[in-house]
């Protein structure tokens, strides 16, 4: 293995791993990660107390042992992509020194938004604000100190440490896999640069780790996706709204459509879907600016985003360590943190897929500022609405406190037109669930035949079932804090692959840019 | 240049036209539920005939109601005919609908219709009372009443002239109280003897009170009709056809319906008024989903709280300024909260113990899942056996209610604690009943000192009052936590000279209890609805300060006092914090670990 860049003619596509290996001599991945997914599912649904301690102790004992070092790698990441972007490191290419990126720009940056959507902007818009501005962590809750307050919490949650997480882990996948052709595997790159005998195990761990992160984590999606969508479709019905079989019919109908489209060749069709889904979303948002007050809304967006760089440093660092509001932290900036550290390889190798030929700057600058950016306007739309809601009429933060999706439903009942926005976004719940799904199974089949950007039907299935069975279990463990426990277990240990994976990709990077790449 | 001028005019020409339209329609309100409904209806009314409505002016007492409306500060408002012939200076003998419209008319004003319903003052006592008519108070010496400010400062119909018609004796000052659940708490709850409140108060049935009768005829008609100054009919054509559909349309037991929606429920006046509206189809109905969920308060059928019910739900609504209060029946309280799908309880202490029955063990077993918020007050063991019958207490064959009630559950404990079973269930006339009669020797009840049933019962005469002494062991007190010693105060019932020493269980109101640590922060998911959400601290403050009860929940209960302030570190055990420690020292190894093989120069990478 020379250390000299690959040639740089035609962008060749990444190859999977094609090092021969006897299957009987090596424990494949997937037989490994979905035996543990499915026991872990079957047993949560046989089992349902076990599955809340177990879950509930470990990440307990995380939280309060190394809260403080999950929020250091975390800002370390915001910290170091901003270093990355503007050092001598930034004109490294992800892709041969002069290729030329893949997409255009309008193409690239409209992707990226659609890679930042998703169900959790959808319900969090209006929930989130209004719970931080009805019970802040500090301070006096329903105030405008509270208002501007919890707009920077909301921010700083959906932000840019979330957008450098996932800028970080899609960095190194793409680096590695545009320049030196490894598949987009999590361990691809510990493999690629290091050496020595405790490299194959910890990549092959890191694997295997990131694959339950996944797993896990989209399972608690499906888990919270499925309870949103049942509990507003009993608000624009008449469905009951407690009601199990509900859930349950719900996830076989969730199932059913995401299983078509991964079983066949119905991918055009989701894609498709998708982009409307993003149209609507978008559409939404700009119908919300106008029907709320629009000056208002766009003042509020401004000093949003004044009061979040002014307060993000101490903020983003706070773990409330002499006051008892460790609740508080663990339940919400933590949670989330680890969360979208979950979702990292999954949104990583999309983000990666589609950023070829893109220098480093380019990369970090737009995949970490504009996602971050329409999340702030996003909130400040939302938000900003039900807050003006709330100083006017009153009324909206104690529905919010008991129950979101009922929050955004009755936001949108002061609102012209409200029955076709509530139709609206239970549609797109629903879409979006069934995309995120489908990708989900393709990203797990994937990571567990080494990389092959084609996995084989019979994988998708597999972990498409297994998903639903994770899934299924979550959702009639009921309790709120089950679901979030599971969702990140995965997510815990991933952290430490994502620092590897880290520590390799500036290693790769200060041996490129000593060959003279780094100074163009 | 000449074009622009002529532009100009026609916009400013435009302006002036558009604002040459009439100026909307300015309602006022006195300051209780029943004028806000009212306005409420005259508003969606006029708005339905297309004239333009402003905000409605709650402008306060008659008094200042009246000047507005005299000044044409408001140019409609709902006032009550005999309030308009007393503030007009009539003399009597001027009662008619034709004596009021000629007095009012060289005021510019203009009487609609009646709407239907006689709002006037009525004198309300307990429902257990003997008294039929104001007249038999006067049997009553030092009597005490109870009455809303303004009652005291009516010219010709207040406290004074009242006292002065019937011959009344009052003990002492009266008290003064606005609210009307406030002032008939205060008489239910025994500080006055006779209360001055509105035949359309929606509080009088849920309350357990009657009306006397006024044979004297006292209290003139107090017929709610529309009162419109004639130059805003002028300036709306089409509002005085429009807000004649409420005449006759509205009798007082159906205003006194509307009325419990907006006092006891706490729904919004505009949506009841729209809503009672759209029923007889003046109005289009509102769209469905804009009214707000109600904040359920669950209660077991049986269990006969209702003396509580209206504490809880006053305490609720203070917890909850925004949200109708409604209580739901159901069997199952406990489970209901537990589940979500009621926000809060009224029960009896013995509810959170019920398991301890079912388990083979001897030991009780506390339902956990949810925890006192607020003390309602205390009910105790009435032991009632016949006057002549000079037997031990629990002699003979005992009856108490059925099983599934709260009641029934401590009356049947306490006998089979003594070795005893009940002889018969039943609700509580029925087994009073039983005992006069003789079918029974005793009937053992869980109820309010004071409560309506047994005051009823006792007065008849026949039966009496017997202590529970010597039931509380140490070992019994393990079974049943929730009994402590009580008494009933003497005088309570009639022949019932000497206090009364007995067993007594408190009512409590209940929430949720929080889930385990993880949850208790809140975050993203623990805002979804999946099992019963505990009130915040801020809302356990407001309950308990409302409810008004003196005491804290009994210590035995789990209970949202106090929980609140627990350090969670505290609980951390010598394992756990070796595991932390442990945690900690792995991370930052391997952290050390990888900034190391980070920085150290490639040359070991070309090893291979």
């Amino acid at each position: 293995m020379g250390s000299a860049p690959p040639p740089s003619n035609a962008p060749t596509p990444p190859e999977p791993d094609s090092t021969p290996e006897p299957r009987r001599r090596r424990l494949n991945l997937f037989h490994v990660a979905l035996p543990i997914c499915a026991v872990v599912g079957v047993g949560g649904i046989a089992f349902p107390e076990s599955l809340a301690s177990g879950a509930g102790a470990i990440t307990g004992a995380t939280f309060e042992a190394l809260d403080w070092y999950y929020m250091g790698v975390v800002s370390a990441c915001v910290i170091l992509a901003g270093w990355l972007a503007f050092g001598r490191y930034g004109n490294l290419r992800l892709g041969g020194p002069d290729e030329q990126p893949e997409f255009s720009y309008a193409a690239w940056l409209s992707m990226l938004f659609a890679a930042g959507m998703g169900v959790g902007l959808l319900f969090w818009g209006v929930a989130e604000p209004m719970m931080h501005f009805a019970s802040p962590p500090t301070g006096v809750g329903g105030t405008p100190e509270a208002a501007r307050r919890a707009m920077v919490l909301t921010n700083m949650h959906w932000g840019l440490q979330a957008w450098s997480i996932y800028a970080m882990g899609a960095l190194v996948l793409g680096y590695f896999a545009f320049r030196r052709g490894t598949p987009y595997l999590p361990g691809a790159p510990i493999r690629d640069v290091f050496r020595g005998r405790w490299v194959e195990p910890v990549a092959r761990l890191a694997d295997l780790v990131a694959v339950l992160a996944v797993a896990f984590g989209v399972a608690g999606s499906i888990a919270m996706g499925v309870l949103q969508f049942h509990t507003g479709l009993s608000v624009v019905t008449d469905v009951p709204a407690q009601s199990m079989t509900v859930r349950v019919v719900l996830l076989v109908v969730l199932f059913i459509s995401y299983m078509t489209s991964a079983a066949t060749s119905l991918d055009k069709g989701i894609k498709w879907l998708s982009q409307i889904n993003i149209t609507l979303a978008l559409v939404l948002m700009f119908f919300v600016l106008m029907a709320g007050p629009t000056a208002d809304l766009m003042r509020g967006f401004v000093t949003a985003l004044g009061d979040y760089l002014t307060e993000l440093p101490g903020l983003a660092l706070t773990t409330y360590p002499y006051v008892d509001k460790s609740g508080w932290f663990h339940g919400w900036t933590l949670v989330y943190f680890v969360w979208w550290i979950a979702w990292t390889p999954f949104v990583g190798i999309f983000i990666a897929r589609i950023s070829r030929g893109r220098t480093v700057r380019e990369f970090l600058v737009c995949v970490v500022l504009v996602p971050t950016l329409f999340s702030i306007l996003w909130f400040a739309i939302f938000g900003g609405t039900a807050f003006h809601e709330e100083m006017t009429h009153g009324g909206v933060s104690q529905l919010v406190n008991e129950n979101v999706t009922v929050a955004l439903f009755s936001l949108f009942e002061r609102l012209p037109l409200s029955s076709t926005l509530s139709w609206i976004s239970l549609m797109l719940v629903f879409v979006f669930l069934v995309t995120s799904v489908d990708s989900a199974t393709y990203v797990l089949g994937m990571l567990t035949s080494r990389g092959s950007m084609d996995p084989p039907v019979g994988r998708k299935l597999g972990w498409g079932i297994s998903l639903a069975v994770l899934g299924g279990a979550l959702m009639v463990a009921e309790r709120i804090d089950v679901v979030r426990a599971v969702s990140i277990l995965g997510a815990l240990p991933f952290t430490l692959v994502l620092l590897l994976q880290i520590s390799a990709l500036l290693k790769a990077m200060r041996r490129d840019a000593v060959n003279g790449e780094g100074n163009r | 240049m000449s074009h622009r001028i002529l532009l100009v005019a026609l916009a400013a020409l435009t302006l002036t036209a558009c604002a040459d339209r009439a100026a909307p329609l300015r309602i006022g309100a006195k300051g209780f539920a029943e004028q806000a409904l009212l306005a409420e209806m005259v508003a969606a009314l006029a708005r339905r005939a297309g004239v333009d409505v402003a905000p409605i002016d709650t402008c306060g007492d008659t008094y200042a109601c009246h000047r507005k409306l005299r000044d044409g500060e408001i140019d409609v408002m709902v006032e009550y005919t005999g309030t308009g012939l007393r503030f007009i200076g009539a003399v009597p003998g001027q009662d008619s609908m034709d004596d009021l419209r000629s007095l009012y008319a060289p005021l510019g004003l203009r009487w609609l219709n009646p709407i239907g319903f006689d709002n006037g003052y009525r004198v309300l006592v307990r429902a257990d009372r003997p008294q039929r008519t104001i007249g038999d108070l006067t049997g009553v010496d030092g009597l005490r009443v109870v009455a809303p400010p303004e009652y005291v400062r009516r010219p010709g119909d207040g406290l004074g002239a009242l006292v002065t018609r019937y011959g009344l004796r009052l003990g002492a000052k009266p008290l003064l109280i606005e609210p009307p659940s406030e002032r008939y708490q205060a008489l239910v709850d025994g500080r006055a003897d006779a209360a001055i409140g509105y035949a359309t108060d929606g509080a009088i049935a849920e309350m357990g009170l009657k009306v006397l009768a006024d044979p004297a005829g006292f209290f003139p008609p107090y017929e709610g009709a529309v009162l419109v100054r004639e130059d805003a009919a002028k300036r709306h054509p089409g509002l005085i056809e429009a807000l004649g559909a409420l005449e006759g349309r509205i009798d007082t037991a159906t205003m006194r319906d509307l009325n419990a929606r907006v006092q006891l429920e706490g729904r919004d006046a505009g949506v009841v008024a729209r809503g009672f509206l759209a029923t007889h189809d003046l109005v289009d109905p509102a769209p469905p989903g804009t009214d707000r969920p109600p904040v359920r308060i669950a209660v077991h059928p049986g269990d006969h709280l209702e003396a509580f019910v209206p504490r809880a739900r006053r305490a609720v609504r203070a917890a909850f300024p925004d949200r109708p209060v409604s209580v739901v029946d159901d069997d199952a309280p406990i489970d209901r909260v537990a589940i979500g799908a009621a926000r809060l309880t009224v029960i009896g202490a013995e509810r959170f113990f019920r398991k301890s029955l079912r388990s083979l063990e001897k030991r009780t077993v506390r339902d956990d899942r949810v925890e006192a918020v607020a003390a309602l007050g205390t009910r105790v063991l009435h032991l009632v056996r016949r006057a002549d019958d000079a037997a031990e207490p629990f002699a003979g064959r005992v009856g108490v209610p059925p099983e599934a009630t709260g009641p029934g559950f401590v009356g049947s404990l306490v006998l089979r604690q003594r070795g005893e079973k009940p002889a018969r269930r039943g609700d509580a006339e029925a087994l009073l009943s039983a005992v006069r009669k003789g079918e029974l020797d005793a009937a053992l009840l869980l109820a309010k000192a004071g409560d309506q049933t047994l005051t009823k019962s006792l007065a008849a005469g026949g039966l009496t009052l017997r202590p529970v002494q010597g039931w509380l062991t140490a070992e019994r007190a393990l079974v049943a936590p929730f009994l402590r010693p009580a008494r009933v105060p003497p005088g309570t019932y009639a022949g019932q000279d000497a206090a009364v020493e007995t067993l007594g269980a408190q009512v409590v109101l209940a929430d949720a209890a929080p889930a385990p640590a993880i949850a208790r922060g809140g975050g993203p998911a623990a805002a979804l609805p999946s099992g019963g959400i505990p009130l915040t601290a801020d809302q356990v403050d407001a309950v308990a300060k409302a409810a008004g009860v003196a005491e804290a929940p009994d210590p035995v209960l789990p209970s949202a006092w106090g929980a609140r302030v627990a350090a969670p570190a505290a609980a951390q055990s010598g394992a756990m914090r070796a595991l932390h420690a442990v945690l900690n020292v792995l991370v930052v190894l391997f952290t050390g670990w990888l900034v190391l093989i980070t920085l150290r120069p490639d040359a070991d990478d070309a090893a291979s």
